[in-house]
């Protein structure tokens, strides 16, 4: 089963992998080799690339999860706004960026900080 | 010293601070261009996943329908988003988008509709300022190195005008990145999305196809996100080309300056030769005069 993760400013990862485990707006989803043509909406939260012997970690912003098959071999796209793997979260950052949005968030209602609040968690606790 | 070598001297000593200038922003444009390309190429796996993801889409429910695919029957006002530069130096790369942005401004009045201006880079906004052309819409800050941030903004708000009928249509004036060598001042319509872009008739639909949630709500996100994409797309050609047109233009003012401090060291040394040959001919004039008066 072929993987790719885009956001419109670069390919983050591509490879061969065995299910991949993704959020969807409607609850997680698994994928496993031969899954039916799907087109999902996700939420923000972590995406899991299983391979073997191997797991790849990873955070989307939202976007779409697009299952298609040609010639008998499945497809995954996770088309992202932003994303991230494991490896390129700076923990430390995350955290500083956690306080200073729930700072924001105290005294009024903001939806883009609220948006950029779950973001920020999704990653700190991946590494978590 | 001379006031005529003094003169030439303080020339060559100003143009050759200026050809280190020009230099200096040749290479820099040099390579932003190969930054710039590396951008072009990534952001290209997401546009054809996404088209490919609509293709889908369309291929399941027979036919699309949605407003931002819809062609307005008799459209009034028609809008128009000219990617500029922020700074010039950049030879005819602001000039060639303009004036193509002039001439479809042009055939959008000869259709009877009005143009609604909207601009992006410094110097496209006080193009139209100067000319007293109201903007719809202004940004600008990122030419050289657009963030996807920056076509997200644009991009929405070209979507919000269009679906809230400030505009019937939306057109992009911008540079397309053939090659280093060569740029095009290109036009094209972003909105209403031509269903020709998204519709691929030659595989079946799919017997079982899920879609989480709806496709008509799946639709909704794609399709600005189609729209932003390619928004993006058309900052990151410029981008690109704007600084292949400023490494044009900085070489070319920098082998001027090479030529023209050719030309006035030559006029430097004819002038020392011309001080010389005069000292010369004074000290063999005092000499004569000295050994003349001395015979008498």
């Amino acid at each position: 089963m072929e993987v790719h993760v885009v956001t419109p400013e670069r390919e983050v990862w591509v490879g061969e992998a065995r299910m991949v485990v993704a959020r969807g707006v409607l609850g997680e989803l698994g994928i496993l080799e031969g899954h039916v043509p799907l087109l999902v909406r996700l939420t923000i939260g972590p995406l899991r690339i299983l391979r073997d012997g191997e797991e790849v970690f990873s955070v989307v912003d939202g976007g779409f999860l697009h299952v298609s098959s040609s010639e008998g071999v499945t497809r995954v796209d996770v088309l992202a706004p932003s994303a991230a793997l494991a490896s390129e979260i700076d923990v430390e950052r995350e955290r500083r960026r956690i306080a200073e949005l729930e700072a924001r968030l105290v005294d009024k209602d903001d939806v883009e900080a609220q948006t950029e609040l779950a973001k920020a968690l999704a990653r700190v606790n991946l590494r978590a | 010293m001379g006031a005529k070598l003094r003169v030439v001297r303080r020339r060559i000593r100003s143009v050759q601070s200026t050809m280190k200038i020009t230099r200096a922003m040749e290479l820099i444009a040099a390579s932003r261009i190969l930054k710039a390309q590396q951008r072009v190429e990534a952001a290209r796996p997401y546009a054809e996943l996404l088209t490919r993801a609509m293709e889908d889409v369309a291929r399941q429910t027979g036919a699309l329908f949605h407003p931002l695919l819809e062609e307005r029957p008799e459209p009034a006002r028609v809008g128009v988003l000219v990617i500029t530069s922020d700074r010039g130096l950049a030879g005819s790369y602001n000039a060639n988008v303009l004036r193509l942005a002039e001439d479809l401004m042009d055939s959008v009045r000869a259709r009877g509709c009005e143009p609604v201006t909207y601009a992006t880079g410094k110097k496209g906004i006080s193009y139209f300022r100067f000319r007293g052309v109201p903007l719809a819409g202004s940004w600008s800050g990122f030419s050289e190195v657009p963030p996807y941030r920056a076509a997200v903004e644009i991009g929405r708000r070209l979507i919000a005008d269009f679906a809230e009928g400030r505009i019937d249509e939306q057109h992009v004036v911008y540079t397309d990145f053939r090659s280093a060598f060569t740029q095009r001042a290109t036009s094209k319509r972003f909105l209403p999305i031509s269903p020709t872009e998204v519709r691929d008739v030659r595989r079946r639909p799919h017997a079982e196809y899920l879609f989480e949630p709806g496709p008509s709500e799946i639709l909704d996100e794609l399709l600005p996100q189609y729209v932003i994409t390619k928004v993006y797309a058309a900052l990151l050609e410029s981008a690109a080309s704007e600084n292949a047109a400023r490494r044009r233009a900085m070489k070319a003012a920098t082998d001027n300056a090479e030529e023209l401090v050719k030309v006035l060291t030559r006029q430097a040394n004819r002038a020392r030769q011309d001080e010389i040959t005069l000292e010369i001919m004074d000290i063999v004039g005092g000499a004569e005069a000295l050994a003349s008066a001395a015979e008498e």
